[in-house]
């Protein structure tokens, strides 16, 4: 079974009050679509490589 | 789940498609077992032909770098380069773009485009980015991708979370890695551009316009008119919308609307362009249109009307709503809008169905024609364009209308037992290599 199935309510900004499906587990396209902008219910955080490192532009004498 | 398995190499290989693209296979095996498909061809078609993993790294506007995962799935090539979108979102994975890249395929192919199908995008929420992180993790995408695309070999398009911008990023990212005495001459690996940048006049309304005219074939089929008929439209976005459009033009009246927000009604008709006013300075939602009613949702699909156009998304007619649809042409503006078991009581009840894979096939039809004015140097005007959208869509309704009448069989089978035949034949004239 694949764990991540292609879905995109949980990222629709209408998720909770939309009214034209009760099925909100397999949608893959819909024209109501709408990018919610902040509380995503999703998080998948790419990994960093690099530590960002606070370092003074020029040298301290 | 469905389960497609195709033996390589002695080794079974198992996709897994979910949700609708569980009807997509099952139309596909049934359309086979019509068409008598010859076994080898529906083991080719049974699997994709590539599949692009790209792990690429993107500096973040904070210095910091990190690592995305993009994917290209290319189905199938027998007819031409690989054509499908490219999408950026949370759920992406290969499976879901493997799923998506066959239904082009079909979709292409029945549309008589000298394409196959495709599909990827970069699993990531564009929401957590800005402008700048996106325009470079598209720039880095493209780069990483190199050659697996191009204006000959696949054609990404938009798609959710992609837009022209997106295309224009990718666009000039491609052209920059060419020899500069052939970089104007690859705008073309990827449709829905900008206007400014060799997009197409009228794509905005191609695929609206292509239900609109499927609904119009139709009629003409029937010796009727579309005025004064009935229709009830789920999803009011751009398909809904310009679909809608044109069909008040020729006289036809909107009666019900569907959107995220509620469902409104007048049996005395809805003005299609007050509606649009109306939703644009509503945020988007009809809901509250003052010169109709509220309607419950659960009976909208129960409207009293001559044609529905579900135009918003996957599994709406099911066999719970479809005993009670009035309507006598089901028009899919949406992917999937219909299960299986929901077409059954329909086609029982003698409603017709366009099938999505030919009603919504304006879209890809535009984006052939961006594609082939880039290819040629050249710059179509709006009605140039419309009046080639009605050539090439009448074509493909006729064969599939005609197909479905010889053979005794609904619009969906036809279409897709044509899609198939034509990838079969192609195949066949060509053999397999060596």
């Amino acid at each position: 079974m694949n764990p991540n199935p292609f879905n995109l309510c949980p990222s629709c900004l209408f998720s909770t009050t939309c009214v034209l499906t009760n099925q909100k587990h397999t949608v893959w396209s819909c024209s109501e679509y709408e990018e919610r902008k902040e509380d995503s219910s999703i998080n998948i955080k790419p990994t960093p490589i690099q530590e960002s490192k606070k370092e003074p532009e020029m040298a301290l004498v | 789940m469905t389960t497609i398995t195709a033996e390589l190499n002695n080794k079974k290989k198992k996709v897994p498609v979910k949700g609708m693209m569980d009807n997509v296979m099952q139309q596909f095996h049934s359309a086979a077992d019509h068409i008598e498909l010859h076994p080898n061809i529906r083991k080719i078609l049974s699997i994709t032909n590539n599949e692009i993993i790209v792990n690429f790294p993107v500096k973040m506007d904070n210095g910091e770098v990190e690592i995305f995962t993009g994917y290209r799935v290319q189905h199938n090539n027998a007819l031409g380069p690989y054509k499908g979108g490219l999408r950026y979102h949370p759920t992406v994975d290969i499976d879901a773009a493997r799923a998506l890249a066959m239904w082009m395929t079909w979709k292409t192919s029945l549309a008589g485009l000298p394409y196959g199908g495709g599909k990827g995008g970069i699993q990531l929420d564009p929401s957590k980015y800005s402008e700048n992180e996106l325009e470079r993790i598209t720039r880095r995408f493209t780069f990483a991708l190199a050659d697996n695309i191009g204006p000959e070999h696949d054609i990404p398009a938009p798609d959710v979370n992609t837009n022209s911008q997106t295309m224009a990023w990718i666009a000039d990212t491609y052209m920059s890695t060419r020899p500069p005495a052939e970089r104007t001459a690859n705008q073309h690996v990827v449709t829905g551009k900008p206007d400014g940048s060799g997009g197409l006049e009228g794509r905005d309304r191609a695929t609206g316009y292509g239900v609109f005219l499927n609904i119009k074939f139709w009629a003409e089929k029937n010796n009727e008119t579309l005025m004064g008929k009935k229709f009830i439209v789920q999803g009011f976005g751009n398909v809904g919308y310009w679909a809608s459009h044109f069909l008040e033009k020729e006289g036809a009246k909107l009666v019900a609307v569907q959107d995220a927000f509620g469902s409104i009604r007048s049996t005395n008709g809805i003005k299609v362009e007050d509606l649009f006013n109306y939703s644009k300075a509503n945020n988007g939602s009809i809901s509250g249109f003052p010169e109709a009613f509220d309607l419950d949702n659960e009976k909208f699909f129960t409207t009293e009307c001559d044609i529905c156009i579900p135009a918003a998304l996957g599994n709406q007619i099911t066999k719970e709503n479809a005993p009670k649809i009035k309507a006598r042409l089901i028009a899919e503006g949406a992917n999937g809008p219909t299960n299986v078991d929901g077409e059954k009581v329909l086609l029982e009840k003698g409603i017709t169905i366009i099938p999505d894979i030919l009603c919504n096939s304006g879209g890809v039809v535009g984006s052939y024609f961006e594609w082939l004015q880039n290819r040629n140097g050249e710059l179509w005007q709006l009605d140039e364009v419309m009046a080639k959208l009605d050539k090439k869509l009448r074509e493909s309704f006729n064969k599939v209308y005609e197909y479905s009448q010889k053979e005794g069989m609904d619009l969906r089978t036809a279409a897709y037992c044509l899609a198939i035949k034509r990838i079969e034949k192609a195949y066949i004239q060509r053999g397999i290599f060596p």
